[in-house]
């Protein structure tokens, strides 16, 4: 199985990689795996004819798949559909997905991810609110403990519709986020990475070998300040790749690698 | 070269590794205990195969990695030969290739790995 196509959702969004294989016309197998979870998009000449998540089929699982911020994913060409499960237009499908894509990016300013845990919010709202049914059903279910997507399985919602929700109810002073219940479980690189880290980049680099750390640190969908010691290894790949000299970025790696490795 | 190799087998994840020529035959191994020559001729050969045939689709292929349920298989063209590492689904990739390039910029400055490399050149097929 040859990948041809690889990368992190962070970098490219599901949108515009379904867009691209579309457009050229391909057809195999997008991989999507985001944690434990992962989905598979088929495409056949270029047409969305399958996908699956979880339970999930057909459409809902593409809706489903677009909703995830972060993740791999992997195309696999000439792979044919186990089945046909999508009977609208890949137009259709996209359009809606641009639709829901241009809603994520408001609510990403508030969910920082659909594994995100909220809480209700001690002060509540200043204001009279009211809520519609579905909206009390989602409050019902938030107890600081539950992540956005767990609440959208509970309830048998699309996490997208439950996001909506969370961002509606969070926007007015109703809920806030806690801390996210991935970061808290995840081995992070200390500061002391990032401090050799820079200082070796900055070496060979210059004053902009920081800049360049800042960048691939956000084009990986990560914070500096947990930034998770599983991906350590890829941020010093992408940034050696800004080393034009061979003979330097080897070096640099022999450095870093030396670090990664303890 | 050997030594090359045991480097990359020092990975967490890493199961073995071998580099052949353009053509599949073994040039060097550091390969898991369980493996013999002929399991090895023949990971090399379909190495080989897989590249040539998805370099005919995408120009400039130079890597490709195999999923299988069980483990993984790192292949990358250095134009001269092939490298092959055998890896468990944990690895870390980034890791791997940064340590790949560290190796493989050291052999591109060793004149007895480059002898042994041109010795054993062949045009891929």
């Amino acid at each position: 199985m040859v990948e041809i196509l690889k990368g992190n959702l962070a970098q490219l969004s599901l949108i515009d990689i379904l867009r691209m294989l579309s457009f050229g016309n391909r057809t195999g197998r997008l991989d999507i795996h985001q944690g434990a979870k992962s989905g598979e998009i088929y495409l056949q000449r270029g047409g969305l004819v399958h996908a699956v998540t979880g339970a999930k089929i057909g459409e809902t699982a593409v809706y489903t798949l677009m909703g995830w911020l972060e993740g791999d994913f992997s195309f696999t060409p000439n792979i044919d559909a186990p089945e046909e499960s999508i009977h609208i237009t890949t137009e259709q499908i996209l359009l809606e997905a641009s639709r829901q894509a241009e809603q994520w990016e408001d609510i990403k300013e508030v969910i920082s991810s659909t594994d995100a845990v909220f809480n209700i919010s001690p002060s509540g709202s200043t204001n009279t609110v009211s809520l519609k049914p579905i909206e009390w059903q989602v409050l019902a279910q938030v107890n600081g403990q539950r992540s956005v997507i767990e609440i959208a399985e509970i309830l048998d919602l699309h996490e997208f519709e439950v996001a909506k929700i969370v961002f509606s109810l969070t926007t007015a002073g109703l809920l806030h986020e806690v801390v996210d219940a991935i970061m808290m479980n995840r081995e992070m690189v200390d500061e002391a990475f990032f401090e050799q880290l820079t200082s070796m980049f900055i070496e060979v680099m210059g004053p902009l070998g920081s800049m360049i750390i800042e960048d691939e640190i956000r084009l990986i969908g990560e914070e500096k300040g947990t930034f998770p010691q599983n991906k350590a290894a890829e941020l010093v790949e992408r940034i050696s790749l800004e080393i034009r000299d061979s003979a330097k970025r080897a070096q640099f790696q022999k450095q870093m690698v030396a670090i990664l490795r303890g | 070269m050997k030594q090359g190799l045991a480097e990359i087998n020092e990975l967490v994840g890493v199961w073995g590794s071998l580099l052949c020529n353009n053509q599949g035959g073994l040039i060097d191994s550091a390969p898991p205990p369980e493996f013999n020559q002929a399991a090895l001729e023949n990971i090399a050969r379909h190495s080989v195969e897989l590249l040539s045939t998805g370099g005919e689709s995408v120009q400039g292929l130079k890597e490709v990695v195999m999923h299988f349920q069980e483990k993984r298989l790192f292949i990358l063209d250095m134009q001269q030969a092939v490298l092959v590492v055998l890896c468990n689904p944990s690895i870390d990739i980034s890791l791997l290739r940064l340590t790949i390039n560290i190796i493989t910029s050291r052999w591109e400055e060793d004149s007895k790995v480059q002898k042994l490399l041109s010795k054993n050149y062949l045009e891929r097929l």
